[in-house]
């Protein structure tokens, strides 16, 4: 597939993820980044809904959870209801093929095959070997869900109808060999047209005023229905970058967010982020990559994080 | 190669066998001083070094869906070695292996960085100035003791009330019991030895609509089982599931809000964390306890000694307090933070520069709180309140700025709107915007302070050089009635 990992944050390599870092390169790009960015004046925060044009980084963060985690089965059945919690999804048996998550272009896929990818393996820890991929989104409606040889049984009236093969998707992941394996996510690539879309800059020049995210985090409620997005945001004006904002934050719902899709990067704009995430009582964790493009979304709420009611 | 496991059912030991012939769970002394002669033999007698023998056992049982969803009895052991010679350590090793052949393979990996490391300036070997393994035992035996069997019929117990009114429980019990051994042995010689003994005890219930229109949560945990009231935790989840059925949107604002001490908890943890460890305060220069650097002084300037929260506030790690029933402290102090609202100290880490304050070592720092302040009754606080809102617990903390320690985070497990001293009606979650210096700066009024739901996540603490003690972290608060508590705006999520 060619796509490139992050280089700073987890992946599914060996040694060799260490030793062929570009680290002069990398800290070169840092250091120009932060010299642009010095440049810049900070502006305070202006309330109100925006054109926003986030990074790989924030698509992977706000992806894996809103889709990653929501779609894990036991997930959505209550398993997780005294720990993390549960999902939007509330209701799997009307849900999988019917509910229309948010834009036709969302096509998301889960997989454990993906080079690189945090949660690449040839067996999952129920012994099932995973398929290379499975839809998770097709068209913006939700066609699938992770599962485990259990899991997949609570749904096997859907795989029936739709002639899904009756089969875990191999997402079973236990932290350590003492640990008892839990549902996990599997790396998520967000599949987009090889012909065409835009690199995060194109975007960024496409944009006549609004806001960008740069490796923003992302903070989800427990049902992974809304959420806040805080880090470093730009003003965009004509397309370039004229300003840092300060103390801003982007209050969604997840069916916003996904809905307000307006356009994806492209395929070589694809970046996969590793990330460290926990689940299960007693907490286990886990690592999965999510690799997205960057992507601009309309109408987005921008607020004042620092402001009190 | 034998494993640590194996070693266990060794003939020679096995008297360490259980009653019934199972394999024990933890070590016994024999074992452990067993591991430190054998230690003593490999490592050439010019080296210094500290030995940690760590092992653990717990027993977990999970439900959901009023159903038996997972039991585990986990075990492990953690054996860390730290070489040192003439003062500079060598290096740390971290094994679970307690044969000869992966004790003999430690050593000489260590040994082979001799010269080929830089030297770490570290407390000299030949006098501990802090005390390795200085911590608090909490151990009951009835903890340690408890059956698997018991926890898995108590799931039975504890989801029947849940079925009947046709309500889904998930929920979580465990039990686990730890032993740290160390042991240090001087280039001359010399040798010193502690043990610190911990348990835990935690149950977790939520009880769930099946549309998911109610939720209602409630846990405990101690180092007691028996204190660890599990059919009063099921009562208390199904009540609030049922009360917090069908909420109604209100609109974000600035409410007189009371606080269960499961929430104050959220507040009190982050107020804990600003207080130390002191070295954030003298070297980063930052941070709300900050006042700056005083040249004429040359020192830096801090808050001991002023007013930082409520008058009627007190905080303090107090190994005497009664949750802790009859166990006495062990060379741990009473520590006061903060009194009737003056902060009177910080913590401090193992640090020889800050020797006054040795005492109050990273152990205290991860281990309790206990917050006190009132004994006005949750009755009495509802009773008073014209409007209000009345919180359960907080989820999803996220920080927002460092100075003002201002957090974000959400409400969960019921909030309720309190009108003329009633509770009137379900309210939907709000996300919020507090800082504890605000909040605790806000009381209206104080209660009677509780322990509350506070397990250590264990079976995976970093083994830390020197050793320091498991920590089975106690928060002991009251429920708060705040003024003003800032709710931004409201979340879907139930």
């Amino acid at each position: 597939m060619g796509d490139s990992v992050d280089k700073l944050s987890y992946a599914g390599m060996g040694y060799e993820y260490i030793r062929d870092q570009p680290n002069y390169r990398y800290v070169d790009e840092l250091w120009d980044d932060l010299i642009e960015r010095a440049k810049l004046p900070v502006v305070p925060v202006d309330v109100g809904k925006f054109t926003v044009l986030m990074d790989a980084k924030g698509m992977s963060n706000c992806l894996r959870a809103c889709i990653g985690f929501a779609t894990e089965i036991d997930r959505i059945f209550g398993f997780e209801a005294n720990a993390g919690g549960t999902s939007y999804i509330t209701d799997p048996y009307d849900s999988l093929g019917r509910m229309k998550l948010g834009s036709s272009a969302w096509n998301i896929t889960g997989s454990r095959s993906i080079p690189g990818g945090c949660s690449s393996v040839k067996w999952d820890d129920e012994g099932v070997v995973p398929p290379d991929q499975f839809d998770i989104v097709r068209d913006g409606v939700l066609v699938d869900v992770q599962t485990s040889r259990e899991g997949h049984m609570w749904v096997r009236d859907y795989y029936e109808r739709n002639l899904k093969p009756e089969a875990s998707n191999g997402c079973m992941l236990a932290a350590d060999a003492i640990d008892s394996p839990l549902i996990r996510s599997a790396d998520l690539m967000v599949q987009g047209d090889a012909e065409t879309g835009y690199s995060l800059d194109e975007l960024r020049k496409g944009m006549e005023k609004g806001i960008e995210w740069r490796t923003p985090g992302v903070s989800f409620d427990f049902q992974m229905a809304t959420a806040l997005v805080t880090g470093q945001a730009f003003e965009i004006k004509n397309g370039k970058r004229v300003a840092r904002i300060a103390n801003a934050g982007m209050l969604f719902r997840t069916s916003e967010l996904l809905e307000n899709l307006v356009q994806l990067g492209s395929v070589d704009s694809r970046v996969g982020f590793g990330a460290r995430t926990g689940k299960g009582q007693p907490s286990q964790a886990a690592y999965n990559s999510v690799f997205a493009p960057p992507g601009v979304f309309k109408d987005m709420a921008i607020i004042d994080t620092m402001r009190k009611a | 190669m034998k494993t640590s496991r194996s070693d266990l059912w060794n003939a020679d030991q096995a008297s360490n066998l259980m009653q019934d012939g199972t394999a024990p769970r933890v070590f016994d002394e024999a074992v452990e001083l067993d591991i430190f002669e054998r230690v003593k033999k490999i490592c050439d007698e010019s080296y210094s070094f500290v030995l940690g023998v760590r092992s653990w056992w717990g027993v977990g049982q999970r439900w959901a869906r009023n159903r038996a969803a997972m039991t585990s009895d986990q075990r492990d052991v953690e054996i860390g070695i730290r070489l040192s010679k003439k003062g500079s350590i060598l290096g740390r090793l971290l094994l679970n292996q307690t044969d000869d052949v992966s004790l003999r393979n430690a050593i000489d990996f260590l040994l082979k960085g001799e010269g080929k490391y830089l030297h770490i300036e570290d407390m000299p070997v030949a006098g501990y100035t802090y005390p390795p393994g200085k911590g608090i035992d909490v151990w009951s035996d009835k903890t340690f003791n408890r059956a698997m069997h018991e926890n898995g019929e108590a799931v039975i117990r504890l989801t029947e009330n849940a079925e009947s009114e046709g309500m889904l429980s998930a929920g979580f019990i465990s039990t686990w019991g730890a032993r740290q051994a160390w042991f240090v042995r001087n280039a001359g010689g010399r040798e010193s030895k502690g043990v610190n003994l911990a348990t835990e005890a935690q149950c977790s219930i939520t009880v769930r609509h099946p549309q998911g229109v109610g939720s209602g949560w409630a846990g405990q945990s101690s180092f007691e089982v028996e204190r660890v009231d599990m059919n009063k935790i099921a009562e208390v989840a199904l009540d609030k599931c049922i009360r917090s059925l069908n909420p109604v949107r209100i609109e974000p604002g600035r409410y007189q809000t009371i606080l269960e001490p499961q929430a104050t908890a959220a507040f009190a943890s982050l107020l804990l964390r600003e207080l130390g460890p002191r070295k954030k305060i003298e070297f980063v220069r930052g941070g709300p306890l900050f006042l700056g650097y005083d040249a004429a002084l040359n020192r830096i300037r801090n808050k001991i000694g002023l007013k930082i929260v409520d008058e009627r506030i007190s905080l303090s790690h107090d190994p005497e307090h009664p949750i802790y029933g009859t166990h006495p402290s062990l060379g741990v102090d009473r520590v006061e933070m903060i009194r009737n609202g003056i902060l009177t100290d910080l913590f401090s880490d193992h640090d020889n520069s800050v020797q006054e304050h040795y005492k109050i070592g990273e152990a205290l720092f991860r281990s309790s709180l206990v917050l006190e302040g009132g004994n006005t009754s949750m009755e009495e606080m509802i009773a008073t309140m014209q409007r209000g809102l009345l919180v359960t617990r907080f989820s999803s903390l996220q920080r927002l700025d460092e100075q003002s320690v201002l957090y974000t985070g959400l409400t969960r497990d019921g909030l309720w709107l309190v009108e003329d001293g009633k509770i009137s009606k379900a309210v939907k979650n709000f996300r919020w915007t507090e800082s504890p210096f605000f909040v605790f700066n806000n009381v209206a009024e104080i209660g009677s302070s509780i322990p509350v739901f506070s397990p250590n996540s264990h079976g995976r603490t970093p083994f830390s050089h020197p050793p320091t003690a498991d920590v089975v972290k106690s928060i002991v608060v009251p429920p708060m009635k705040i003024n003003d508590f800032s709710f931004t705006s409201t979340i879907d999520a139930i």
